[in-house]
């Protein structure tokens, strides 16, 4: 491991090669992209705080489900979807919290921004970090909502994955972006769902129609799937375009 | 300082802060339109052959829905403009029509179901252009909810902003996605719509109320602006009197 | 008729509370003023 690499300076593209500074006054974007999201999940991964929280509280929602709607094959072929979208937004939405949670403490965020890091980098590095973490926990616990619910034979697992990687980039690009935008306001945690929620409302019916057909194995899948992916694209240039709005110094 | 100037300057700055002459003028012309809109609706336009009296709640819903929509529409321009210049006066111009919006687009959501009962038999239906309104609605609700969380201070508006762009480009993709989503359910019950072979006493009723509705948009907009103005003005002024004094 | 009266009582309710919210806020926004003006003078 390099050392001091999870530092903000490293950021900066500074402290690995102190000499070369001078030389390079504006680090390239992927390089702060890349380190970004490498401290944040190494951070994550080291603590493990947050995605043991994500993972049993994902586990709970899909268990109190079952117990609200009695779990039948019957059941999961028409609302299925949804119960495994609702879970894996919930479990998201404390990863995305954390986001920029981390930068608040000890001026972190201020300290990045005065950095000459491109910001539109600074924020895909977060949404990388973020939506690797999102992704490990529903690796989880999609097994684990197939074997409860009683998975549909003729679900095609194929379609479904590939539909939990589009609709977890929707969520966690737009939920970075918020979640910058809500580092300022009081009463952040609150405020994230309420930001994000009814911005994410097409790509929410998108994943879990797309879901739902894949699971009950019938048609149609494919104008959702184009939904999501332009839905991703579109609101991941916007995040981009609009990145030094929400990480700029006061 | 004499006396007698601050007891004669106070009415006439009480009403330069409220909006001065304009707010009159306008005031009373939003107003009679509306009473002239009431009287059209409720009196003299024609009743309406199948739905009978109920179709009356139109006059309403349909020019409440449209300036909402117009109000939105001025939000998305206005943050726009403070995204490429920020300018007060922009910023004050977005929240003064994500206000208003709200508040129409709530008129157009409340007289709906009170239409839908008697004639659809029920209050609420996932029909797509219902469930657009409310997302909508939904969305603006947000961003003033982000507007009150967020302290005062140079960062709010462009934040605000930023939102703003992003719920504008999600109203397209939100209407693609809900048309497809009830397209392939049953659909419920479907009327002809009050567009189809309208009367023409009924549309020109429904113009009146629809400038009216206008009207009462544009004034209550720009009452909240040079509220919002005023209080940037005030706070101005604050912090220069602290720095004297201290 | 009752859902007629009920559906325009609604639309003005709704305006009349939002003209009380303005309202409210002008007051507030008048009585800061007075008070600088008392301060500066």
């Amino acid at each position: 491991m390099k050392p001091g690499v999870h530092t903000a300076s490293a950021l900066a593209g500074r402290a690995p090669a102190p000499a070369a500074a001078p030389a390079r006054p504006r680090p390239s974007a992927w390089r702060v992209l890349w380190a970004t999201a490498r401290r944040d999940l190494r951070l994550e991964l080291r603590e493990r705080d947050a995605a043991n929280a994500m993972l049993f509280y994902g586990l709970l929602v899909i268990v109190i489900f079952s117990f609200a709607f009695t779990a039948e094959a019957q059941l999961t072929l028409r609302v299925g979807g949804g119960l495994l979208w609702v879970a894996f937004l919930f479990a998201g939405l404390l990863a995305l919290d954390r986001a920029f949670l981390r930068e608040a403490a000890n001026d972190c965020l201020a300290g990045l921004i005065a950095s000459p890091a491109p910001r539109a980098a600074l924020l895909a590095g977060k949404f990388a970090a973020t939506a690797a973490m999102m992704l490990m926990v529903e690796a989880v616990l999609l097994p684990l909502f197939a074997v409860i619910f009683n998975a549909p034979p003729a679900a095609r697992w194929g379609g479904i994955v590939l539909t939990v990687l589009l609709g977890t980039w929707a969520l966690a690009a737009n939920g970075t972006y918020f979640s910058a935008l809500g580092t300022h306001a009081r009463q952040r945690t609150l405020l994230l769902p309420l930001l994000l929620l009814p911005v994410a409302v097409p790509a929410i019916i998108a994943m879990v129609q797309a879901t739902q057909v894949f699971l009950a194995g019938s048609g149609g899948a494919e104008f959702w799937l184009k939904l999501l992916l332009g839905y991703d694209v579109i609101f991941t240039a916007l995040g981009v375009v609009l990145a030094d709005a929400v990480l700029e110094a006061e | 300082m004499t006396t007698p100037t601050p007891t004669r300057s106070a009415p006439l700055r009480r009403r330069a802060a409220a909006g001065g002459a304009w707010l009159y003028w306008w005031g009373g012309v939003t107003l009679a339109l509306l009473l002239y809109g009431l009287v059209q609706a409720l009196l003299l336009a024609p009743t309406e052959a199948t739905m009978g009296i109920y179709y009356r709640i139109f006059y309403f819903h349909v020019p409440a829905g449209i300036t909402g929509f117009a109000a939105f529409g001025v939000n998305a321009a206005a943050s726009l403009w403070y995204l490429l210049r920020p300018r007060k006066a922009a910023d004050a111009l977005a929240l003064a029509a994500a206000e208003t919006g709200v508040v129409f687009l709530a008129v157009n959501l409340i007289t709906g179901p009170i239409w839908a009962k008697p004639i659809w038999g029920v209050w609420w239906v996932w029909d797509p252009r219902l469930t657009l309104t409310l997302v909508i609605w939904i969305m603006y609700v947000s961003y003033l909810v982000l507007r009150q969380f967020t302290p005062r201070s140079e960062l709010q508006p462009r934040l605000a902003a930023a939102y703003a762009m992003f719920l504008f480009i999600a109203v397209p993709i939100d209407y693609m996605a809900i048309r497809w989503w009830r397209t392939q359910h049953p659909q419920p019950v479907i009327f002809g719509g009050p567009n189809s072979g309208l009367d023409p006493h009924m549309a020109y009723a429904l113009v009146v109320c629809l400038l009216a509705f206008l009207a009462l948009m544009a004034t209550l907009m720009r009452f909240r602006h040079r509220q919002e103005m005023l209080s940037h003005e005030i706070l101005r002024r604050q912090r220069a009197a602290a720095l004297k004094e201290s | 008729m009752a859902s007629v009266v009920a559906a325009f009582a609604a639309a003005w309710i709704v305006h009349i509370l939002y003209l009380f919210t303005l309202g409210a806020r002008q007051r507030r926004l008048q009585q800061a003023l007075d008070s600088l003006d008392a301060r500066e003078r």
